[in-house]
């Protein structure tokens, strides 16, 4: 059955995924128009780069088409399952960009602060990313999922498959690592005076 | 320092929720040529999945007589099948007595109970010795 796409805008997105998986093509467009944003979205806030991030998130839709007839209702939630297949080919990337294990990497020290303070341009926004960009893989994830995209701890958990409570270190860290970097421009970012 | 005091004190947390909510209102946007791509890959995998058991099942039924066909032996074999059946077929349209006919014409003799002696002194059960 094909269904008007306007008609498809208050179907879940599990449903969604089932009438893809059923071959409508209404279907193929509406979850196209829901996720590839959102993928696209997590895609450059883990590496940094529009044109790798759209490769990336690409690749991690193309999963997502894949596995739609098989898809168990009630197993998990689509957006889940993406925010976890997209944050974990980023994570392989850097890996590989890097050529280090990045869960293993230092912490951030405060002689970094200097060379963010030498990348950063004066959008807020643009700070941020280079400052996540310099955060170990595992660090930018929890810090991306609860800060930027809203998502609960326990739903992090369910995306980076953790418990709770490692989320919330990783989200500790990261902020406690966000905002040395961040430190050498904290008037123009908003931080304001002591 | 200040960079200590961004580093350790509260202050500086509270202060990344305001660089957070920036981030957030400036969220990057697919452009429009990623989206109409991602759509072409979401339509082509789903039409090339639709388009699969139609051809498996094609190549399912070619199986299936390629299958029987191995089990009689191939074409030649389905040949001698079919002229065995057509006379099969044949005997049975004209009767038993157009048989008697056929015997004495083909074979030399008047009955075919005389006629037809594939067994030398008629011993089965040596032949299975």
């Amino acid at each position: 059955m094909t269904m008007a796409f306007d008609a498809l805008s208050d179907v879940s997105d599990e449903a969604l995924l089932v009438l893809y998986g059923n071959g409508d093509p209404e279907a193929a467009r509406a979850l196209s128009l829901r996720f590839a944003p959102l993928a696209f979205r997590i895609a450059v806030r883990m590496l940094g780069d529009r044109a790798e991030a759209e490769d990336l998130a690409q690749e991690a839709l193309l999963r997502l088409w894949r596995i739609a007839p098989e898809w168990r209702a009630g197993e998990a939630k689509v957006s889940t399952w993406l925010y976890r297949v997209v944050t974990n080919l980023a994570t392989d990337r850097l890996r590989r960009r890097r050529g280090v294990g990045l869960d293993e990497a230092p912490e951030i020290e405060d002689g970094a602060a200097s060379a963010v303070e030498r990348m950063i341009e004066h959008d807020r926004a643009e700070a941020l990313q280079r400052a996540l960009d310099l955060l170990p893989a595992r660090q930018r994830q929890a810090v991306v999922l609860r800060h930027l995209e809203g998502l609960s701890n326990p739903e992090i958990a369910a995306a980076m498959e953790i418990g709770v409570e490692a989320v919330e270190s990783l989200t500790a860290r990261g902020k406690r690592a966000l905002a040395a970097l961040l430190a050498g421009r904290r008037e123009e970012l908003g931080y304001g005076h002591d | 320092m200040v960079m200590t005091d961004m580093h350790n004190g509260i202050d500086g947390i509270d202060a990344l929720e305001g660089v957070f909510a920036a981030a957030r209102q400036t969220a990057p946007e697919p452009s429009a040529a990623f989206l109409m791509r991602v759509m072409a890959e979401a339509e082509a995998v789903q039409a090339a999945r639709l388009a699969a058991p139609a051809a498996a099942g094609r190549a399912a039924r070619r199986g299936r007589l390629a299958g029987l066909m191995a089990l009689v032996g191939g074409w030649p074999a389905l040949g001698g099948m079919v002229a065995a059946a057509a006379t099969g077929l044949w005997i049975g349209l004209i009767g038993g007595e157009r048989i008697d006919g056929f015997t004495a014409v083909y074979l030399g003799a008047s009955d075919s109970a005389s006629a037809v002696s594939l067994l030398p002194e008629g011993d089965l059960f040596a032949l299975m010795e």
